[in-house]
């Protein structure tokens, strides 16, 4: 898969790195990490101009995450008005925009770049969750400038087996979305194990 | 124990996503080292036809030039062209070329 879609990348050039952009941002299984990375090659090869695979890579991903947000903002209002007929569904659905509201901002920026693993489902919310377009879009563009920056830049920077090194960060942000998840549920234990032995003791 | 038992008994939902989560953690921190030690140890790629000699120049990190006899003087071809069409050219199977072009980043590396 990873082969098959590097050798695309000479007879399609700047399509090919935005049309898997785009694909990758809304979610669909496709590795936009190392086609951006191959194309910092490029350009350290003197192939592609740095401005034309930036701006095309760059276009790519804020494209991608702009129809993941605006299925969220349809299929969110359609589904909230199902759901929200019944009074406790209204307050969790309630709770869970307050929690993106609060931390919409961060989760939209990280999940660009960091656990980037997470970026499509965190559209699909974000939309879902009313929060404001301009405020979505002002992160995802800072997010995405990170992420298209800093993958062009290794690409560029090592050059060399740039599959292994694609494999070894996606496992690098996979390990930190699962630490992150230990770590808040570790958290939610120890709280319940500090209210048991409060319990016991009284 | 008996504080154990209680949470397992109440909280049976929360115990395992927590130990299911860490124990994911862990495997990927363990994969995670071993990735991070084989891209250490494998820094070059795989030669493949679609790749055109300046990107394997700089994927091998030589200067262009050591890759100049691999072209064999032809016209039309460049650090732009690809091991494919430098092989189509030749004809020569790529095979033969890719072979060509390690040999000359070996020779490059063996006079350093």
């Amino acid at each position: 898969m990873n082969e098959a879609i590097l050798a695309l990348v000479p007879s399609y050039g700047l399509w090919l790195l935005l049309g898997v952009g785009v694909l990758a941002a809304i979610g669909l299984p496709l590795p936009s990490t190392l086609t951006t990375m191959a194309f910092g090659v490029f350009v350290a090869s003197g192939d592609v101009s740095l401005w034309a695979a930036f701006g095309v890579a760059l276009a790519a991903a804020v494209a991608g995450d702009q129809i993941g947000y605006h299925i969220g903002l349809f299929a969110g209002n359609a589904a909230e008005e199902t759901l929200a007929k019944k009074p406790s569904r209204a307050a969790q659905i309630a709770r869970s925009k307050a929690l993106i509201r609060r931390w919409g901002g961060l989760s939209i920026f990280l999940s660009r770049w960091l656990l980037s693993p997470v970026g499509p489902i965190i559209n699909i919310l974000t939309g879902a969750s009313d929060m404001r377009w301009l405020r979505f879009s002002l992160w995802d563009l800072a997010g995405e400038v990170v992420w298209v920056s800093l993958y062009l830049g290794l690409g560029y920077l090592f050059g060399g087996n740039i599959e292994a090194l694609a494999a070894l960060l996606g496992n690098a942000s996979w390990a930190i979305l699962g630490a992150i998840i230990t770590a808040l549920l570790g958290y939610r234990l120890y709280k319940t194990l500090h209210k048991i032995r409060a319990g016991a003791d009284a | 124990m008996t504080t154990l038992r209680a949470l397992w008994r109440d909280h049976k939902l929360l115990l395992l996503g927590f130990v299911l989560a860490a124990l994911v953690t862990l495997m990927l921190c363990v994969r995670l080292v071993v990735l991070t030690v084989y891209f250490a140890h494998h820094r070059d790629m795989t030669l493949e036809g679609w790749m055109p000699l300046g990107y394997v120049a700089r994927s091998y990190d030589v200067d262009p030039a050591v890759l100049k006899p691999v072209t064999g003087g032809l016209d039309g071809i460049n650090r732009h062209s690809s091991i494919a069409e430098i092989a189509a050219k030749q004809h020569r199977p790529v095979a033969e070329v890719e072979q060509d072009i390690l040999a000359a980043i070996q020779a490059r590396r063996a006079d350093k």
